[in-house]
């Protein structure tokens, strides 16, 4: 980033997700309350929240955690990519409301501490169905309060992009606490085994489109096999491949490589975004710049840095062009340095 | 873990996140801008958006506003 | 230019990223709507139980301080023909003892004095129990007679269920059984609330018991590893102030 911070970068996309999101979650919040008042009238208003926020929040989570390998399956899907940010935020707002009702409930107006009584009220960490699981929703949101409070590209530079997605990644232990929170709690006093299903049936989606997306990342990888080499040059595509304006991901030495087709010309630059670690490859060349296909991130193909008044830079890479095949060294060039795009002859 | 264990943890985590909250409001009014150049000029909206983080990870600011000074 | 290539800080979306945005969309909302209506349909009915949270009223009668406070309501203040033994709990999750006996009104022994309170009143499946709202002001007036307290024969009994605290299973919470609420029955019952032994294992009327130990005081402490949980216990079973209660030595206390 190199432009100045703002609460949110709002922009005609971001205004529409947020749009569709607010209808969805108020959609689900409605349709829960209305549910209870036909089919169980003799809620109490406490309950009635804390279980709509856990729909709510934990549906969201899952939905969330879809985003990810369903936009890696099929393209199609990476708007939901782009301002998933603001789903995650309200996602804890909605886990918060959970969390603090309960404690409220349960544990508040008592005499211990109410967060203490969390911990000591019931004490059996040895037992499996009787575990305290109000615990282990207290760690989960923690981690997503964590997450939510560092939602943003100031947060992202200020810890270091590796930190920050360190960070952030902990959404899958906070998802597993949470998938073991419902497990070991409601469902050890709702035990309709319709519940159990919907349970193993979301973590199965979940866990099923992650094993998915990174067994198609594991068989493309396994393609990458390249033996024909001249002066540390390997041989790793042909021209013709790669249409105009586009990309190529190549795997080579332990070098995550994108090959662009532009203007005629031909450039390489590390795959990897500097902004969240998205697939350049799988990007395109818009208006000059190579352009992230996550949240649209650019970069100047020649230099692999990003125009001014950003300041990200991707490392380069040489090529050369012999008989219509694209030849590469894969041996990276500092961040930022300038290598002249190759010209296609033929 | 004992109830006063719990309570002495609670204490101190309360104690770090209210020097935090002072620290960054500190930070906020003098230090962010030297700190990251490209939160110079910023809304007062994005530093209520930053305040409940820097509460939280106010160290590594402090340390940065130091190796800055010097 | 290749494939439709979608890129957020424009204006507009490619339209076949709209569509299938649109389509997965509408999809994942039908089977959510479908999903919550599974939730909602297929949970525990709640109990028809009453709290009536925010009407305090001034309840006068007879009042029991041992082993557990019960006031023995005048005529028509109960919400249940022919049951007028309301137990008193505390404000939160506390007892009512503590109040009773840091009431300001001059007092010496409150047991079987006729007293005027106020509270807030919780009863369910024939039960009735009288929230003192507020603390130590709640009790309003007391007079000097003194009817006898009303104890009964004992008999053994074993028998298997569940320890819940009264306060809100009857009213104050739904659900308010099982372990869902246990860290918050526990909580009550450490408080001062008297725990109760709900007899049986489902079904939408139970006996209840007031437990006791041996010694006829009210049990807290030793059996909170019990709370909400199935489990079999044996003790001598009588009625104190119109409340049945169960004598147990709570290290006979077997899970189920």
């Amino acid at each position: 980033m190199g432009v100045e911070y703002a609460g949110v970068l709002w922009n005609k996309q971001k205004k529409q997700y947020d749009k569709i999101m607010a209808f969805a979650i108020l959609w689900m919040v409605i349709l829960f309350v209305v549910l209870h008042l036909v089919f169980q009238p003799d809620f109490t208003a406490e309950t009635l929240i804390i279980r709509t926020s856990a729909f709510v929040a934990f549906t969201l989570l899952n939905f969330i955690l879809i985003i990810g390998p369903l936009a890696r399956l099929q393209p199609a899907f990476l708007p939901l990519l782009y301002n998933r940010r603001h789903l995650g935020v309200t996602m804890f707002f909605f886990a918060a409301i959970h969390g603090i009702f309960s404690i409220i409930q349960f544990h508040a107006l008592g005499n211990i501490n109410p967060i203490v009584s969390v911990f000591l009220s019931n004490t059996k960490y040895e037992a499996i169905s009787e575990f305290p699981f109000q615990v282990l929703g207290f760690f989960a949101l923690i981690i997503l309060f964590l997450m939510a409070i560092t939602s943003h590209d100031f947060w992202l530079k200020n810890l270091s992009p590796k930190f920050w997605k360190g960070l952030h990644m902990m959404v899958y232990l906070a998802y597993t606490l949470i998938v073991l929170h419902v497990a070991t709690g409601i469902l050890q006093y709702e035990n309709n085994l319709l519940y159990w299903m919907l349970l193993i049936g979301s973590f199965g989606l979940v866990a099923g489109l992650h094993l998915a997306s990174a067994w198609k990342e594991r068989k493309w990888r396994k393609t990458q096999v390249y033996q024909l080499e001249k002066d540390n040059f390997f041989e790793v595509a042909t021209v013709k491949e790669i249409p105009d304006n586009c990309g190529k991901g190549i795997w080579i030495a332990d070098q995550n490589i994108a090959i662009f087709k532009y203007n005629n010309c031909l450039s390489a630059v590390n795959n990897v975004c500097r902004h969240q670690m998205g697939p350049l490859a799988e990007g395109q060349v818009v208006e000059g710049c190579i352009t992230c296909p996550w949240h649209g991130y650019q970069y100047q193909p020649e230099d692999g840095q990003s125009p001014p008044p950003f300041h990200e830079k991707l490392e380069t890479y040489q090529l050369a062009v012999l008989n219509g095949k694209i030849w590469v060294n894969p041996d990276p060039m500092p961040e930022g340095t300038y290598v002249a795009p190759i010209k296609i002859t033929d | 873990m004992s109830e006063q264990t719990i309570m002495l943890i609670l204490k101190i985590v309360g104690l770090y996140l209210l020097a935090g909250a002072i620290f960054s409001v500190i930070f906020l009014l003098k230090g962010l801008e030297k700190v990251d150049a490209d939160a110079k000029g910023t809304s007062w909206s994005f530093k209520l958006l930053i305040f409940p983080g820097l509460c939280v990870f106010w160290v590594k600011f402090l340390l940065d506003w130091i190796k800055v000074k010097s | 230019m290749g494939k439709d290539f979608y890129i957020g800080w424009k204006d507009e979306a490619p339209e076949s990223n709209k569509k299938n945005i649109k389509r997965l969309l509408i999809t994942l909302m039908v089977i959510i709507s479908v999903i919550a209506m599974v939730l909602v349909v297929f949970s525990k009915s709640f109990t028809t139980h009453t709290f009536e949270f925010g009407q305090e009223k001034t309840f006068s009668g007879v009042l029991y301080v041992h082993p557990f406070p019960v006031l023995k309501l005048d005529k028509g203040q109960s919400p249940y023909k022919g049951n007028d033994y309301a137990l008193l709990v505390g404000y939160g999750k506390f007892g009512a003892s503590t109040y009773l006996q840091g009431a300001k009104i001059p007092k010496g022994d409150l047991s079987g004095k006729r007293v005027t309170i106020s509270g807030t009143l919780i009863y369910g499946d024939g039960k009735v129990l009288i929230e003192l709202t507020e603390k130590e002001k709640s009790l309003l007036e007391i007079e000097n007679t003194v009817p006898p307290s009303a104890f009964s024969e004992k008999n053994r009994a074993t028998m298997n269920g569940e320890i819940i605290d009264p306060k809100c299973w009857f009213g104050v919470m739904k659900p308010a059984e099982g372990k869902v609420h246990k860290s918050c029955a526990i909580r009550c019952i450490s408080g001062g609330i008297p725990p109760v032994f709900r007899m049986g294992d489902s079904g939408s009327s139970y006996n209840y018991y007031v437990l006791l130990d041996e010694t006829g005081n009210l049990l807290r402490e030793e059996i909170l590893p019990y709370v909400g949980e199935s489990i079999k216990v044996q003790g001598s079973l009588s009625e104190i102030n119109g409340w049945p209660v169960l004598e147990i030595d709570p290290d006979l206390i077997k899970y189920q």
